[in-house]
């Protein structure tokens, strides 16, 4: 069977709305804010196929934070364009 | 012939020396080896695998060569040990893991081990260690921990912690070990043992389960410096199988131990070597400074943020040799070192190549260092053995945790390569580790640094009280 609809005409008309008064501007509730560490652990191991399971994921951003933590010292450390890595193939 | 020679706390010259002599026997000294092990690693849990039928069958060809007037070599009659990442013809690599159970039995040894056993040692098994040597502990969530044979309720260090349980509680005179960022180095330290990491490229590695190839080391440990010569001696030389490996000449070292110290220019590590130390490690580190009377003191530059390269380098390369084993066994993992690894895996390239050339940089730093000194010693852990379980302890008035942290003092040099010996300073109550640190590819003068050091006993390898290796396990 065909599905039916009331006509939009018959439709009674929507009650006219009473003025609202302007909400009161509260201070916006303090909304937790993601790390975006998080988000980049849920997608480097989708992107990786990695199984990152969420118990895991806790211990996992503990070691990436510190790891990252190291690689920026590392990397404040300015080193002129033309530093080689350390392993050289030789051919 | 008598057999009254007891080979359980006699160094592995010792036994070498009785077996050519015709003292006692090889295979005296193996069954003596293994009945010892069969008593004490209930306690001590140093070893995963005790090969007895070929350790028996490899101590009679030693006999059988004595009694035919053969030469000996070396080692003849010596019982050795390996950390269970080394091939064993015939027995499965676990490198600590649950994962590599289920691969094949390795085909042939180590080369290492055959060069061992060619100059006379027996082998006498595997030992237990973390998994995939990703670990500064000894602890092991399938084989149960390595304890520490001075305290069985604290830690060996790791990850060679069987390697270094065995010795110290005197079942075997020395075994081998992996040392990537501090694994030699740290167990020596927390059972109070000498360790030998060698040069970078100095000891060939095929033949070994591999954890980060720019890093990784093999060498001894042993409870006196001649025997630690002795081992390295005979393991030295090239293998092309080894990428790593360099091509140049043997230098053996033990005729060299006795030259003295004369003229060498040795200075203490200031800086990041001494920040965070707990009094036991800088009394140990005044202790060696005063025997060899260094007065200077030097900076290693950059030296932090040379450990933390070594920790972005490690945690990435570790990552990508186990991707495939994360994917489809990650339940299997430990799961201290799982997490480690998936997060090594997101590590981006650009940190790990900003790493490498930091590297460079500091090897020409510090080889600048070397114009002016000989060694330089520095602590080898920040403090004496931990509690097995132990979590974190403070260092710097920080909150840190032990399995990553232990290794603050051998990273920085291990990064680079240089050889180092690390000597046993007794104290009460627990040993503690210095390292004596040179030069590439002068290991020579590490080891003529520890043995002056042995000889004046200030480093020396403690007996660990007989009641703390022999209780019963719980």
């Amino acid at each position: 069977m065909a599905r039916t609809s009331k006509s939009p005409a018959k439709r009674r008309p929507a009650p006219a709305r009473k003025a609202r008064r302007p909400a009161r501007r509260r201070p916006a509730a303090a909304k937790p804010r993601r790390d975006p560490l998080d988000d980049f652990i849920v997608a480097a191991a989708r992107a990786l196929d990695l199984p990152a399971k969420r118990p895991w994921l806790p211990a996992i951003k503990a070691n990436l934070r510190v790891t990252l933590q190291h690689a920026s010292l590392v990397a404040e450390f300015r080193l002129p364009d033309d530093a080689e890595p350390a392993p050289v193939f030789r051919a | 012939m008598s057999h009254s020679f007891d080979p359980t706390w006699a160094t592995a010259s010792e036994i070498a020396r009785a077996v050519a002599s015709g003292e006692t026997t090889a295979s005296s000294v193996i069954d003596a080896t293994l009945a010892r092990i069969a008593k004490a690693d209930r306690t001590l849990n140093a070893f995963t695998k005790v090969t007895s039928a070929r350790a028996r069958a490899r101590a009679q060809a030693v006999d059988k060569a004595r009694a035919a007037g053969e030469p000996l070599g070396p080692l003849a009659g010596v019982p050795f040990g390996v950390k269970n990442l080394f091939d064993i013809a015939g027995v499965t690599t676990l490198a600590g893991s649950k994962i590599n159970r289920a691969n094949p039995a390795a085909g042939r040894d180590s080369p290492l081990i055959e060069r061992l056993e060619a100059a006379g040692a027996v082998l006498v098994g595997a030992l237990n260690m973390g998994e995939y040597a990703y670990d500064f502990t000894g602890e092991n969530i399938h084989d149960g921990p390595s304890r520490n044979p001075h305290d069985t309720s604290r830690m060996t260090g790791g990850s060679s912690g069987g390697s270094g349980g065995a010795v110290a509680g005197g079942l075997i005179p020395f075994s081998l070990g992996s040392d990537t960022n501090g694994s030699i180095r740290v167990p020596a330290s927390l059972c109070g043992l000498f360790g030998l990491k060698p040069t970078y490229g100095r000891l060939p590695r095929n033949g070994s389960f591999p954890f980060v190839d720019s890093l990784d080391h093999l060498g001894p440990l042993a409870r006196s410096t001649r025997d630690l010569a002795l081992a390295y001696d005979v393991m030295q030389g090239h293998d092309p199988a080894d990428a790593a490996c360099v091509d140049r000449p043997r230098e053996p070292v033990s005729a060299q131990l006795e030259t003295g110290i004369d003229g060498l220019r040795i200075a203490v590590a200031g800086g990041h070597f001494q920040q965070g130390a707990f009094p036991e490690a800088l009394t140990a580190l005044h202790q060696v400074a005063d025997a060899l009377r260094a007065r200077q003191e030097v900076e290693i530059p950059q030296a932090a943020r040379a450990r933390a390269a070594a920790y972005v380098i490690t945690a990435a390369e570790g990552a990508t040799l186990h991707l495939e084993r994360l994917r489809r066994q990650a339940d299997d993992f430990d799961p201290a070192v799982r997490d480690r690894l998936i997060a090594g895996a997101m590590v981006p390239a650009a940190h790990v190549l900003a790493a490498q050339k930091f590297r460079r940089w500091y090897r020409a730093e510090v080889r600048n260092i070397f114009e002016s000194v000989d060694a330089i010693i520095a602590p080898a852990t920040p403090c004496t053995a931990p509690k097995i379980g132990q979590q974190t302890f403070v260092l710097d008035g920080v909150e840190m945790p032990v399995r990553a942290n232990l290794g603050i003092y051998t990273q920085p040099i291990s990064f680079i390569g240089l050889p180092v010996v690390c000597v046993p300073v007794p104290q009460t109550p627990l040993p503690i580790g210095v390292q004596i640190i040179t030069r590439p590819w002068r290991e020579d003068i590490a080891l003529r640094v520890a043995y002056a050091l042995e000889r004046d006993r200030i480093a020396v390898a403690p007996r660990p009280r007989p009641s703390r290796v022999n209780p019963a396990k719980n």
